[in-house]
């Protein structure tokens, strides 16, 4: 074998046995222990020979069904208000922040006298191209006024690709149901073991008196207040926040409708302020 | 040889090539719900109850499909390398006696034929064996079909050599070639304590020979996609399939021949000899698929190491001691 030129030389082996290169014939052919690799293989007979007798972990999908969280992104739903009205007002967000340009949304204005939602607009077409949705659940996170909700329905599947451009029909819950679906999942507080815990760690260490912040955990306080917790998501305001912006949600009554005509004819802007 | 001779053994022949494709379908349900079970799943469970109707279904579906013959192939050697490896697996059956001698059915005897050369004739059929796979990779046109055929030649000629050596051992013990007579000579005691070092090496070498795991080199998906059938498809894939089955189920009939006491019971009457032969074959086969599910597959050096290197000279040494044993006692 030739000389190591100078560039090899300083490579090291990855276990630390030392430098230099492999050269052929190095590590010698060496039979394995027969004892051993017998005891071994039996011993991996025996383990598979265990497991044939463990129920299996597998979950017979359409007889069982998992739990799946509550924040499971699956197929979405267009939510209503108590009284019927639409929430989604067309505001454009979701189909803006759809990273894979999946929503496409006609908007048209409300007939004041009979509207379909409670803001200005509302979406004429609403379709959702379900070939397209990478089920990230931002539109759910930019609707303003929850309308748009990702649901638990993940059995999507059909024989040609019109079928999988979803409408607004199909996904509008049907009339005389209000739900917030999944919206309420992300509402709550996070989850316990989601919020910052201290160590709040005082005692012996090593044999002597010391605190978490002594043993490397950090500059910390001994006692810590608890955390208020903070929603992911604030909920489309029950109340208007101001009069920049469109009472989102109507008092459940069923003279909303005429109090709008009413508030219509009193004010040309409609819906500013509380009808 | 008179014609009624004839239309028996010809009969007998149609149904062992049955009973030998009905073992083929099953036996690979019988792998793929044991190495489920033995990896925590149910295996296949809906074609039928319990997926007892899955190899019906695999069957048709494999003959429906399209035979895809590659632009590169040598069509006639192509066609004909599958048949081959079928026709070699269901002939080595043959000779393997099922039932006692006592036990006929309309006056004809459980097994095909009754050579004298019993076991030459299975090693020199089932050396065959390996044209069936080399002349199928070779003439695909495909580098990873005649790689998976070259490892295979190599593989299966390496290892018929322990393989061989083993197999004299129980013919010395025995003073017969005849399957009859190695069956008859096990009366007393079965050549699998006697012969164990014999049975352990024709255990391995087997494995090796049908190219099972962890001896599966010809076909490691990872460096050869399928080996040396890559290119087959349909009918054609299906032989191999078949074949491949098949030599499993014939080298456990010939160990439980040889090593296990064929046919004879452990228990009860010699009439139910062929349901003993079934259970020892079950049993083989289980172990079969057991290191299957078990073992990674070897290195080729490693693979050739070990035929070469630790089989063959075991098995001489067994030969050795065996002569000698036997020259003494006799």
């Amino acid at each position: 074998m030739a000389e190591p030129n100078d560039n090899n030389k300083k490579i090291i082996k990855a276990d630390g046995t030392g430098g230099g290169l492999a050269k052929k014939g190095d590590i010698p052919a060496r039979p394995s222990n027969p004892i051993s690799g017998t005891v071994e293989t039996l011993k991996g007979m025996g383990v598979t020979f265990k497991n044939m007798f463990r129920k299996p972990t597998t979950v017979q999908y359409p007889e069982q069904k998992r739990t799946m969280p509550a924040r499971e992104r699956g197929r979405h739903v267009l939510h209503r208000y108590d009284t019927g009205l639409e929430r989604c007002i067309a505001c454009m967000l979701c189909s803006g922040t759809c990273p894979a340009d999946a929503i496409y949304i006609e908007p048209e204005e409300n007939d004041p006298t009979q509207p379909n939602s409670v803001g200005e607009r509302y979406a004429k077409t609403f379709q959702i191209d379900m070939l397209r949705c990478i089920f990230c659940g931002y539109c759910q996170a930019a609707c303003p006024t929850g309308a748009i909700t990702l649901e638990s329905n993940t059995a999507l599947a059909s024989l040609t690709r019109d079928r999988m451009l979803y409408n607004k029909e199909d996904l509008l819950e049907p009339l005389g149901t209000a739900t917030r679906g999944a919206a309420l999942a992300w509402e709550p507080a996070p989850p316990l073991d989601a919020q910052i815990t201290v160590p709040a760690f005082k005692g012996v260490f090593d044999g002597w008196p010391t605190t978490a912040a002594a043993v490397g955990q950090g500059n910390l306080q001994d006692s810590v207040p608890a955390l208020t917790p903070q929603p992911l998501r604030t909920a489309a305001p029950a109340t208007t926040p101001g009069h920049t912006v469109p009472n989102m949600l109507p008092p459940t009554d069923d003279n909303l409708i005429l109090r709008l005509a009413a508030a219509q004819s009193d004010d040309e802007h409609g819906f500013k302020g509380k009808a | 040889m008179t014609f009624s001779d004839f239309v028996g053994v010809a009969i007998k022949a149609l149904v062992l090539v049955a009973l030998l494709m009905g073992a083929f379908a099953y036996m690979t349900l019988f792998e793929r719900k044991v190495v489920a079970r033995m990896q925590n799943r149910y295996g296949p469970n809906r074609v039928g109850p319990g997926g007892m109707m899955q190899p019906i279904a695999d069957g048709v579906k494999l003959v429906f499909k399209e035979q895809i013959v590659p632009k590169e192939a040598k069509k006639f050697v192509y066609a004909i390398a599958p048949c081959m490896s079928l026709i070699v697996a269901l002939c080595a059956f043959a000779v393997i006696p099922v039932g006692p001698d006592s036990l006929t059915i309309f006056g004809q005897h459980l097994w095909v034929a009754d050579l004298n050369i019993g076991i030459l004739y299975v090693l020199s059929v089932s050396s065959l064996a390996v044209y069936g796979i080399a002349l199928g990779g070779w003439s695909s046109g495909n580098k990873y079909s005649l790689m998976g055929a070259i490892r295979s030649s190599a593989q299966i000629i390496s290892y018929e050599l322990a393989l061989g050596l083993a197999l004299l051992g129980v013919i010395l013990v025995s003073h017969t070639l005849n399957m009859n007579g190695i069956v008859g000579a096990q009366q007393n005691v079965w050549f699998v304590i006697p012969e164990f070092l014999a049975f352990v090496i024709y255990a391995i070498a087997a494995i090796a020979e049908v190219n099972r795991a962890p001896f599966d080199l010809p076909e490691a998906e990872q460096e050869l996609v399928a080996g040396y059938h890559t290119e087959y498809s349909g009918l054609r894939f299906a032989m191999y399939f078949a074949a491949e089955y098949i030599n499993m189920v014939t080298v456990s009939s010939i160990a439980t021949t040889l090593f296990l006491g064929g046919w004879r019971p452990l228990l009860g009457p010699d009439f139910l000899g062929p349901l003993w032969f079934l259970l020892k074959v079950i049993l083989l086969l289980f172990g079969f698929v057991w290191l299957r599910a078990t073992l990674p597959r070897l290195k080729y050096d490693r693979l050739m190491r070990l035929g070469w290197q630790v089989l063959i000279p075991l098995a001489i040494l067994n030969l050795v001691v065996t002569s000698i044993i036997v020259a003494l006692v006799s």
